[in-house]
């Protein structure tokens, strides 16, 4: 019994190092993958001229989709900063997802719009669609508003999907807020393609607490002023810029934000558009386009822009944010076991070889990992074997690579998009940056716990959300919005 | 700032490393225990050297914990105690305390770096803002002064300076036209400035050159067209773009002769930029008929679009040929440049490229064949829709009855509509003859276009 002990000791305690040594490389090698990425996108951008594709014959058709429910507050000012986006040929729908509110009358009455008729065909099945409107306005002629029965944000994006004939679509949260050129950046990947189809791009998305808003733009952009929504900064900063960058390059990218991401439609209609039985809906549609395209035989890339193009809320309680990642935990494992059928799958090259695995890995593996590491060291610590100087030695390892993982990403944002001009913001960002590891690393690793939970439970709810409005920082004054049920929910992984 | 970002990436890589070689050289060599004793047997060499300890069970791996019992209070006791009792010697420990000592090192040079980084940047971005400001006026009064003045700019053979010369220089000029914008490139000649700029192009790095070949396309230096043909090959796609929109600029006999023998696929990207240029700077090609027999298929797209644009109705023969071309994307190509030169005898070739255009069952599995069919189908009924007289009755008909496309259908049925004479009354019949689905769509169409 002694030796069985011994040898279970001993596989845990090698075991945990082995793994902690195999995330700290892969987070290192990804860091450099992005740093040669990204030298190499700015050098190619910085004598980019977008504007071509602005008065381009050969530029291609976009429609923007968002989904809105109970968006009344701020959807007016919403669609008038999707319409004055920098892009010819384009259009704007807006699906009204069964809103309780006023957002309809509201939208009807700031657009001047009339119910018209659109024969289109239903390629994706979604709920009933009520009404479609139209502005009387031709200054608003881009804009199409959707009334429809309520069936959730993968629903809602379903039913914009089939109205549209563009080629591309666009898929955002209505709150979040566009820069003017964003689509102009993110079309131009879809025309490089060589050979091989571009069946999606994605953008960075960027945390918009406590910036200056005006009239649907922002106009200053100051680092969060309250603790949580700051730490997320850096999480994003390092997420998008220092993992997705390197992940594009391999072309292994295996998720575009829900906030904000461009697809060729012929290829999600193929797919089937957005599954509107999963939470994780977004990764879920770029995993199957990817193995569409893979058992197709036909050469395809998934693309990542580094652009800061995209501004949304980040939440600024702890309910919220563990509710959140909650969701994205249920979101990866839905992906990752729907299409277990990619792990080290060769047919599937990098998305099979190293996508999928790695996100099983380390997405969704390491948290449980860490767990059991934790509740092991607990065991020991009170039957009262600790090697105290060892593990003091481990966590400070842990501590510090976490720490300076975070300072790579702050020098990344310095010596590429330096979107934080203040000095003091940055130390703020390197002072948070020591935090971050104590103070909200634990509560991702209970939130991604709880995810794990519900999903082995069958729960599939999105929950209950509360959400503050952008204006909170400026006017401390809060605008809740409540979401229930399996409705859009506007931050997305 | 891009060199900036390789320099720190560099740099810091080799400090990096450099770092890790030390910390692991010192910290080793400076280790008895590392340089006398093999790991492996570190527990058992210590049990022989000290017969009075006693074994504990361990907390770290199957190794054995030892406590000494005997010997005089020391600090070095203490410590050798403490290291025996918890393993301080054990080759973990030693990565640990490494990668500690370099991820502190490494820390701390981050954080140095990044705090002067922003404030040199932050004084360069000053700096270079009041520099700007300078120019702007000093190039504004060098416009508006007399022809023969003889003009001082503030500190231009200074390289940083120099550079944000040209640099307002060319917005400037990019800006103006006529009697100012010669004003702008005589001064650019003058200054030697075009010199800076074919430097660039003997640069090794890749971005530079290609900024050196903006400049001189745009001060029109038509002697540096020899030197960046060289480039219009290249592997590295940018450099590769940016000749080639160089050299429609400055190549007036023979602007697209780099087509003539292009290998590599022309991306939209790049067409869309050199239709861009084409237009921007007026240029008039005769004829792009030359480049519509090429091995190469986006070079033949680009040359229809071209046509179509250009409204080139001249070439439609040569247009209409490609529709028999094996590429489906060619001949959607063909098939939207013919619909844009609207001409009325077109309507046989529609017709013929609609029947051939049909599914394939055997190539059901293709992800996009059938959707090319589909989408060239589309394309040439609505290359009828300016053309179609009560002539296309009959193949409408044989549409109605035989299209699975939505789409298609609901394209036909407008159409139809717009016949006169005889298009409405046909489709009262054809909707007591449709299924449902057919009826559907063409009730809604009716009254989409009632409204």
């Amino acid at each position: 019994m002694i030796e069985f002990f011994k040898a279970l000791q001993f596989i845990v305690e090698n075991g945990i190092i082995v793994i902690t040594i195999f995330i700290f490389g892969s987070y290192a090698a990804l860091a450099l993958f992005s740093a040669a990425a990204m030298l190499r996108y700015m050098r190619k951008n910085s004598f980019v001229d977008y504007r071509v594709l602005l008065s381009s014959p050969l530029a291609p058709s976009i429609s923007v989709i968002a989904p809105a429910f109970n968006e009344g507050k701020t959807i007016v000012d919403n669609i008038r900063s999707l319409l004055s986006l920098h892009y010819n040929d384009f259009e704007v729908i807006i699906i009204n997802d069964g809103s309780t509110d006023d957002s309809l009358e509201k939208v009807i009455k700031a657009y001047d719009l009339e119910p018209v008729k659109i024969l289109y065909e239903e390629k994706l099945k979604t709920k009933p669609v009520k009404a479609v409107y139209k502005s009387r306005n031709k200054a608003f002629s881009k804009l199409m508003f959707i009334d429809k029965e309520n069936g959730g944000k993968a629903d809602a994006l379903n039913a914009g999907i089939n109205l549209t004939q563009k080629e591309y679509i666009s898929a955002i949260d209505v709150d979040s807020i566009l820069i003017e050129d964003a689509l102009l950046i993110m079309a131009k990947p879809f025309l490089e393609g060589k050979g091989d189809k571009i069946i999606a791009s994605g953008g960075v998305i960027r945390i918009a607490n406590s910036c200056k808003i005006e009239d649907g733009r922002i106009t200053d952009i100051r680092l969060p002023k309250r603790f949580l929504p700051r730490i997320q900064v850096l999480e994003y900063t390092r997420a998008f810029l220092m993992g997705r960058m390197a992940w594009s390059k391999l072309n292994g990218l295996l998720l575009i934000s829900g906030a904000f991401g461009m697809f060729n439609r012929d290829v999600v209609i193929n797919c089937g558009g957005y599954n509107t039985d999963l939470v994780g809906e977004d990764m879920e549609l770029i995993v199957r386009m990817r193995r569409y395209m893979a058992e197709h035989k036909e050469k395809y890339r998934v693309i990542y822009i580094p652009d800061p193009l995209c501004w949304t809320e980040a939440p600024s309680t702890l309910k919220v944010l563990t509710r959140q990642r909650d969701r994205w935990t249920r979101g990866t494992m839905e992906s990752l076991f729907k299409h277990f059928k990619l792990f080290f799958n060769p047919k599937y090259k990098t998305l099979g070889l190293l996508g999928h695995p790695y996100w099983f890995f380390l997405e969704w593996l390491a948290p449980i990992i860490e767990f059991i590491g934790i509740v092991y060291f607990i065991i020991i610590a009170i039957l009262g074997y600790p090697n105290w100087p060892f593990f003091f030695l481990l966590l400070a390892t842990v501590y510090l690579f976490a720490v300076t993982l975070s300072f790579w990403a702050v020098l990344f944002e310095e010596l590429s998009f330096h979107r934080y001009k203040r000095r003091r913001e940055v130390v703020k960002m390197l002072l948070t940056s020591l935090l971050e590891p104590i103070f909200f690393h634990p509560v991702v690793l209970f939130s991604t716990l709880r995810g794990n939970f519900k999903f082995f439970t069958g729960e599939k709810t999105w929950g209950k959300m509360e959400r503050q409005g952008f204006k909170e920082d400026e006017n401390n004054k809060k605008e809740i919005k409540e979401v229930e049920g399996e409705t859009p929910e506007a931050v997305s992984k | 700032m891009k060199n900036r970002i390789a320099m720190t990436i560099k740099s810091l890589t080799i400090l990096s490393f450099l770092a890790i070689m030390a910390i692991v050289l010192a910290y080793f060599s400076s280790s008895k225990a590392w340089a006398q004793q093999p790991l492996a047997a570190n527990s058992e060499m210590i049990s022989q050297a000290m017969p009075e300890i006693e074994e504990s069970p361990a907390a770290d791996s199957g190794q054995t914990a030892i406590a000494e019992t005997n010997g005089r209070v020391t600090v070095k006791n203490l410590w050798k105690k403490f290291v025996n009792r918890y393993q301080i010697a054990s080759l973990k420990v030693k990565i640990l305390v490494v990668i500690i000592i370099y991820l502190l090192f490494s820390l701390v040079l981050l954080f140095i770096f990044i705090i002067i980084n922003r404030t040199i940047k932050t004084r360069e971005r000053k700096q270079a803002k009041n520099i700007r400001e300078t120019y702007q006026e000093e190039l504004t009064s060098y416009l508006f002064g007399e022809e023969n003045q003889v003009f001082e700019f503030t500190g231009i053979n200074h390289s940083f300076n120099r550079d944000i010369f040209i640099n307002e220089l060319l917005s400037l000029h990019n800006n103006l036209y006529g009697e100012a914008a010669i004003r702008l490139r005589d001064l650019y000649f003058n200054l030697d400035l075009y010199k800076d700029s074919l430097r660039k192009i003997d640069k090794r790095r890749w971005d530079i050159k290609a900024k050196g070949f903006k400049e001189l396309a745009q001060m029109d230096v038509k002697d540096s067209s020899r030197q960046i043909s060289k480039y219009v090959s290249s592997r590295n796609k940018i450099l590769r773009m940016e000749s080639q929109l160089a050299l429609v600029k400055l190549n007036e006999e023979d602007p697209l002769f780099f087509l003539d023998d292009f290998k590599y696929e022309l991306t939209e990207w790049e067409q869309i930029n050199i239709l861009n240029t084409l237009r921007y700077h007026e240029i008039n090609i005769d004829s792009f008929e030359r480049w519509m027999d090429n091995s190469n298929d986006s070079v033949v797209m680009f040359s229809v679009k071209l046509a179509g644009l250009f409204k080139h109705i001249q070439s439609w023969p040569k247009v209409l040929e490609l529709l028999e071309h094996e590429n489906p994307d060619v001949r959607l190509v063909a098939i939207k440049t013919l619909d844009m030169f609207e001409i009325a005898e077109n309507t046989g070739p529609f017709i013929e490229i609609y029947m051939k255009e049909q599914w394939l069952e055997e190539k059901k599995d293709d992800a996009f064949y059938n959707i090319y069919m589909d989408r060239n189908r589309l394309a040439a009924i609505h290359a009828l829709k300016s053309v179609a007289t009560a002539d296309e009755i009959p193949f409408f008909e044989y549409v109605l009855k035989t299209e699975k496309d939505f789409n298609i259908l609901k394209k036909a049925v407008g159409i139809l509509l717009e016949i006169t004479p005889g298009g409405p009354d046909f489709v009262d019949q054809a909707y007591e003859r449709a299924d449902p689905e057919l009826r559907k769509i063409i009730e809604n169409t009716k009254q989409i276009a009632a409204q």
